[in-house]
């Protein structure tokens, strides 16, 4: 599903380079469950982006269910991350002015899919994580679990291939964090390969594997 | 290429962002509608002025005989030159730069009066033989019969066209005089009109005050052979009255044996400088217009700009996590423009009626004033040329949206990570 051969990436801070990632190799499996665990400013987000393609690696290549990701076009880009990828962010990232059936449906609208199937399908995706009666409310009016739980609708409703959470449960508390993951655990039974970012070690178990960042290098790969 | 999903897109964000969007469209709002409002008002201004004048077409040249001044061909000088049907035929031949010609004689002298009665009713009229082709001349409306036809011309026929004032001094207003018999000079004409000039001028007495016969019959009945007092010439179309008058003195010249130089042995008038005046006063007009009305457009452009500039940044984050699902770059781009067209498109056409309904309010109020028989006010009914306005609502649109699409590529071009970052 996944392969990265020696990613590197680095930012400018004025003066120096910060190394963000420095030759990282990993692969991931389809269908696989993982968590990636460092401590703040090991790399794990700009794994994660590279991954989702949202970022480009400066060296290293990176191979995605067969395609070789490299100088893509935005337009490309937008069309995989649209089809293969779906995204959860820590702080939910849903568009404040539309309820939340419209965020669920809007990837769809970027596949062209007419409003009333997207409503459609939409609603189907907000009845699997519990939220059908919360359709027609704007995110001001959700709560953070609800919020979170919106967002992995919308991440799901393109049925990816590949599901990217960036501290999906950081914002939530312990019991919120629990539904959360117990979606994503439905997900990956369903054959979905899901890589998330974590810095607890609780939910960091509930999956397969775990990978550990530190100073933008993987230091320990171990399956449960 | 723009869908119906698209426009539900837009309006949604358009909606859900109430303020942004009333500020934005206020302005186009406000500067379409000063925009008509000003094109309007000078409009009425010009037709104001225009019908103010004197009721004489403006670029009308009058042309007369009047002596030699000089030794010619053996011709002693102080011969006096009299204009003839000749002369009238010889000029239609050989100036087609005349547009109308209408050589006319008087019964007395200039402004003078002759009596004409109706029964036991007299009156005094200034009275003129004159050619169909005089109307250019003075444009005219008609409240009862017609102007002299040239069947009038060619049978002579003993028919008068008098003004408002000797029509109700003689029958009263309301008497249709069509086929009644007036005397001038103890000789009767049949009245077959009652004219109204076009543009009565300062002047309203003298306007009501005239009355034409047909010129050969005027030169028959009273004795002026075929004698012709002076022309009034038009020209045509984009020539100066002038010029032409240069060429009709050269043929005048010839036909007259008059020499070259003899600037004295006709005499000519126009008003055109009085014309040019006007044309001056209406070009100042319409610059001020345009300046001040352009002005605020562009005003209503910066605004849609900066506004749209503002909107974006404060919706980096938005555009970020539509692209992070998926968006591209092209389709933020159309977003962008949908959203800024229909909000200059919108609130452009409603300034454009608000600017309709404001100039036929302003007309409703001012009529009573403007349209009064002897309204002296230098102001007529506004009126706009719609395909002006409507092309001042595209310009816009176009301009608005050139402007918008500095920050609109802008948004294009932002980065989901540091957009999304971002908190
Ligand atoms: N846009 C950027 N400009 C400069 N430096 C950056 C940028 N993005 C990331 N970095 C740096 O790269 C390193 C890795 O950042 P990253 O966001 O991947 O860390 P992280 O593991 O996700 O940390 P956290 O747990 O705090 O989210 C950090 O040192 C960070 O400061
Ligand atoms: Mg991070």
């Amino acid at each position: 599903m996944i392969e990265l051969k020696s990613i590197a990436k680095s930012y400018a801070m004025g003066e120096h380079q910060v190394r963000a990632l420095v030759g990282t190799d990993l692969f991931i499996g389809a269908g696989e469950f993982v968590a990636i665990q460092g401590s703040s400013g090991s790399g794990k987000s700009t794994l994660l982006n590279i991954l989702g393609i949202l970022d480009s690696p400066d060296s290293g290549t990176y191979t995605l269910d067969g395609n070789l990701i490299a100088n893509l076009s935005a337009r490309d880009a937008a069309r995989y991350r649209n089809r293969f990828i779906g995204f959860v962010f820590q702080s939910f990232n849903l568009i404040h002015h539309k309820s939340a059936l419209d965020n669920v449906a809007l990837p769809l609208y970027y596949q062209n899919v007419s409003r009333r199937k997207r409503h459609k399908i939409a609603m189907e995706y907000l009845e699997r994580v519990g939220l059908a009666d919360r359709a027609t409310h704007k995110p001001s009016e959700l709560s953070g679990g609800q919020s979170q739980r919106v967002a992995i609708a919308r991440a799901l409703i393109t049925q990816p291939a590949l599901l990217l959470a960036d501290e999906p449960t950081g914002a939530l508390d312990t019991q919120t964090g629990e539904q959360i993951m117990s979606l994503f655990r439905d997900v990956n039974a369903q054959g979905m390969t899901v890589v998330l970012v974590t810095h607890e070690r609780e939910i960091a178990e509930q999956t397969q594997r775990i990978i550990q960042l530190r100073d933008g290098d993987i230091i320990r790969d171990e399956r449960l | 290429m723009i869908d119906r999903e698209l426009w539900a897109e837009v309006w949604q964000v358009l909606k859900s962002n109430r303020l942004r969007t009333l500020l934005t469209a206020s302005g186009i709002f406000w500067g379409i509608f000063i925009l008509i409002i000003m094109l309007g008002f000078g409009n009425g201004i010009q037709s104001g002025v225009n019908k103010s004048m004197a009721g004489y077409a403006t670029n009308a040249l009058y042309m007369w005989g009047q002596a030699s001044s000089q030794p010619y061909q053996g011709l002693p000088p102080g011969r006096p030159i009299q204009l003839s049907n000749d002369d009238t035929t010889a000029l239609l031949q050989k100036i087609p730069d005349i547009a109308h010609l209408a050589p006319r004689v008087r019964l007395e002298r200039w402004r003078g009066r002759s009596d004409v009665v109706h029964g036991n009713k007299v009156t005094d009229v200034e009275v003129s033989g004159d050619m169909p082709e005089f109307r250019h001349v003075l444009p005219m409306d008609f409240h009862y019969g017609r102007f002299i036809n040239p069947l009038d011309i060619k049978e002579k026929r003993k028919v008068v066209v008098i003004g408002e004032r000797v029509h109700s001094d003689l029958f009263g207003e309301s008497v249709n005089p069509i086929g009644r018999q007036v005397q001038i000079r103890q000789i009767s004409f049949t009245v077959i009109g009652v004219f109204k000039p076009k543009r009565y001028g300062s002047n309203r007495e003298r306007m009501g005050s005239l009355a034409f016969i047909p010129i050969s019959t005027f030169q028959q009945v009273f004795n002026y052979g075929d004698a012709i007092g002076f022309y009034a010439m038009i020209p045509a179309d984009g020539l100066r009255s002038v010029d032409v008058a240069g060429q009709m003195r050269q043929l005048l010249m010839q036909r007259h044996r008059v020499a070259p130089t003899d600037s004295r042995a006709f005499g000519d008038w126009n008003s055109e400088n009085e014309f040019l005046r006007i044309e001056r006063l209406f070009i100042g007009i319409r610059a001020f217009v345009w300046t001040v009305g352009l002005a605020t457009l562009l005003a209503g452009v910066l605004g849609v700009s900066n506004i749209m500039l503002i909107a974006i940044r404060e919706r980096q984050r938005e555009f970020g996590i539509r692209k992070s699902i998926g968006a591209t770059p092209a389709s933020v781009l159309k977003m962008i423009l949908a959203e800024t067209s229909t909000l200059v498109g919108v609130s452009g056409i409603l300034g454009l009626f608000a600017g309709l309904l404001g100039l036929y309010v302003v007309d409703l109020i001012t009529r009573p004033i403007t349209q009064s028989v002897d309204a002296d006010v230098l102001f007529d009914t506004p009126t706009i040329d719609l395909r002006i306005a409507i092309a001042a609502v595209v310009a816009l649109a176009i301009a608005s949206l050139l402007a918008t699409l500095i920050p609109a590529r802008h948004a294009m071009k932002i980065d989901p990570v540091e957009a999304l970052r971002a908190e």
